[in-house]
């Protein structure tokens, strides 16, 4: 901008002319002193047309907006009636304030305010107590009551020792059917099998891992057959021959060897040869007490498993044995 | 040795002509280091150790401490075998075989001291992690039973025999039983280095005749070291010379001659089921078919008296694939099916 103080208009106009003929562009600052001197002798060239005029800044509209919901709710309002059934998480309408989700950096926990991870997962906000309760009491009518006499869960296990379980499913797609239907689950625990100590030892050999050592319980799991029936008769069949063939012993079970044995047994075994090698050769004889914790902590250290008790238990009991404790 | 070290450091140091090089060549202007004795005397660092050189006389005082083994009976004892080879390489840096004094070969030394001989042979077992120090609790234990004058079947490294041996060939004497010619020597040198002292006091004989081929006949009556001799210098007969050898022990040992002590290091290897030699059908030799291994497993029966077995089992001393645990039981029974597991215990 050519910025000339002091100059007289005179001046100016020599400037503006000399400007026009070259084809520079000025701008002047006293524009408008300059129009009004001018007024008379110059029409005066506007290049730019209007005068830039600021105009005010937008204003956004703000609407009207409604409160969420919670702010209108009572304290002791009926939750059951807002909430009746499954629905995804709607943060207005839930009065908590719920947060979830792995913080930013320097960020607290999001809040539930369109809150993804709160919206994907389900929520039970439809299965409150008192509105199980409530449901539960409408259901009344339509149930009998429980049987007596297997009231407690052992009289349960005992006049009920099988439990079968299998699940249904329905869809609301082109087809109502679920495959998994058909699976049946058979459990029942050994106790309630009368086996004895051969006949459970040849049930665990036949079928492996389906017996949980812990809960003693054999699990049968049918899903071979297309329907649920047939895997049920399935289940029960197997459950039958397991059972027979278990009580049955074969000719060729004789040959059953030390290394075939699930369980260690004291007799004829090595180590009671041993200790009678020991009690032949002591001549003050041993005393009883020992030889029986002798024999008791070689059981345990082969049929309870190795560790350090054990095996300083069956090293305290051969000092004993032998002379050097 | 860190004694030693500093005094070597500092003789090096006076070479530099009172270390007036060095500090020459520190930057003038900045105030002169002085590296002298008498400055910044060195902390010196000595070993614990004990001059009870014997361990029949080491107790519990000692405990921790270092007592040295003299270099001719190192050498006598553990020549051809029984130190760990990476110990043997420290001794060899420091001219000098030094064990540490710990519990757990002190406790069985004094179990041996209050053995009963006349009930079947006691069978001591180390056990513990690799590296824990079962091995040269073994080679205090052998020192031990040295100077007691046991006499010593001592097994270096079990394992060597059953997958890193020299030489394999099929008996002559017995079909089915495998030889080790060169290992065998070895091993009747390494005996006979042990006890050649304690032989020649005691004066062992056979009891019966060994036939060795048409010519070479071992008299019943014969002094025991005859046999020995004889297997260092013939390697065909060297593995039934062991076997002999071993049977005439026995025989001795429970008639109250002498008394005996196994030490054998990786005793676990004796119940691997595999070797790694094979035969013609491509399958892996049972070891249970090795000549020494029967001989050697004849001594861990019960029908014998007067002697001791100390042994150590080592998970390294199994195959790979039973390596698990580093517990005795596990490591020892390996002859079980796995085929039905019932639970983890096998």
């Amino acid at each position: 901008m050519l910025k000339l103080g002091g100059v007289t208009p005179r001046l100016y106009s020599q400037v503006l002319r000399l400007a026009a003929s070259c084809n520079i562009h000025t701008t002047l600052s006293t524009f408008s002193e300059l129009k009004a001197e001018e007024n008379e002798e110059f029409r005066t060239l506007e290049l730019r047309s209007k005068k830039f005029v600021r105009q005010p800044a937008r204003v956004m509209k703000s609407h009207n907006v409604v409160p969420p919901r919670y702010k209108r709710q009572k304290v002791d309002q009926d939750w059951g009636n807002v909430w009746p059934a499954a629905r995804t998480f709607h943060p207005a309408s839930v009065p908590l304030p719920v947060r979830q989700g792995y913080p930013a950096s320097g960020q607290v926990t999001p809040d539930k305010w369109g809150n993804a991870e709160l919206m994907k997962i389900p929520n039970f906000l439809h299965l409150t107590p008192p509105v199980i309760k409530r449901q539960c009491e409408a259901l009344k009518k339509f149930c009998t009551p429980w049987p007596s006499g297997i009231e407690t869960a052992a009289e349960q296990e005992k006049y009920f020792p099988v439990m079968v379980s299998k699940s249904t499913y329905l869809h609301s797609s082109p087809t109502l059917r679920d495959q998994k239907a058909r699976i049946v689950t058979l459990r029942v625990s050994l106790k309630s099998l009368d086996l004895d100590d051969h006949g459970r030892d040849k049930l665990l050999r036949l079928v492996k891992n389906r017996h949980d050592p812990t809960t003693d319980c054999l699990t049968i799991v049918a899903d071979r057959c297309p329907l649920s029936q047939q895997n049920y008769d399935y289940c029960f069949y197997l459950l039958t021959v397991l059972y027979n063939e278990s009580m049955k012993t074969e000719p060729w079970e004789h040959e059953k060897e030390v290394a075939d044995r699930e369980r260690y047994i004291w007799e004829g075994s090595p180590s009671q040869a041993a200790l009678q090698a020991i009690i032949d050769s002591n001549e003050d004889s041993t005393p009883e007490e020992v030889i029986e914790e002798y024999k008791k902590v070689v059981i345990d250290l082969h049929n309870e498993g190795e560790d350090e008790p054990t095996l300083s238990r069956y090293r305290d009991s051969v000092m004993k044995l032998v002379g050097l404790a | 040795m860190a004694r030693l070290l500093s005094r070597n450091i500092f003789q090096s140091f006076s070479d530099f002509g009172g270390c007036s090089a060095l500090v020459r060549n520190v930057a003038v202007g900045r105030e002169a280091r002085w590296w002298s004795n008498e400055a910044s005397p060195a902390v010196k660092v000595t070993a614990p150790r004990t001059s009870l050189n014997q361990p029949g006389l080491q107790t519990e005082e000692q405990l921790g401490l270092w007592y040295t083994l003299e270099q001719d009976i190192a050498k006598q004892l553990f020549g051809l075998g029984g130190i760990p080879k990476q110990f043997a390489t420290q001794c060899k840096t420091f001219a000098e075989t030094c064990l540490m004094i710990r519990k757990p070969a002190l406790t069985t030394i004094d179990y041996i001291k209050k053995t009963n001989l006349a009930l079947p042979p006691n069978k001591f077992i180390l056990y513990g992690r690799e590296g824990v120090g079962k091995s040269l609790s073994l080679v205090h234990i052998t020192h031990f039973l040295s100077q007691d004058n046991w006499l010593l079947v001592h097994i270096p490294w079990a394992p060597r025999w059953r997958r890193g041996f020299k030489e394999i060939t099929a008996s002559a004497t017995v079909p089915g039983r495998y030889d080790h010619p060169l290992d065998a020597v070895i091993w009747l040198q390494h005996f006979k280095s042990q006890n050649s002292q304690l032989l020649k006091t005691l004066q062992l004989e056979t009891s019966e005749e060994y036939k060795w081929s048409r010519r070479e006949v071992t008299e019943a009556g014969a002094p025991l070291i005859d046999i020995v001799e004889l297997g260092i210098s013939r390697a065909r007969f060297a593995s039934d010379c062991i076997m002999a050898v071993t049977t005439e022990l026995k025989k001795h040992a429970t008639h109250q001659r002498c008394k005996i002590a196994v030490v054998a290091d990786g005793i676990n290897t004796f119940f691997c089921l595999t070797s790694r030699y094979r035969l013609e059908d491509l399958t892996y030799l049972n070891p249970e078919n090795f000549t020494i291994f029967q001989a050697f497993m004849q001594l861990f029966n019960n029908n014998w008296r007067n002697g001791v077995v100390v042994a150590s089992v080592d998970s390294l001393a199994n195959d790979g694939a039973r390596r698990e645990s580093y517990l005795p039981r596990y490591l020892l029974r390996q002859k079980v099916r796995s085929a039905l597991i019932l639970d983890g215990r096998h």
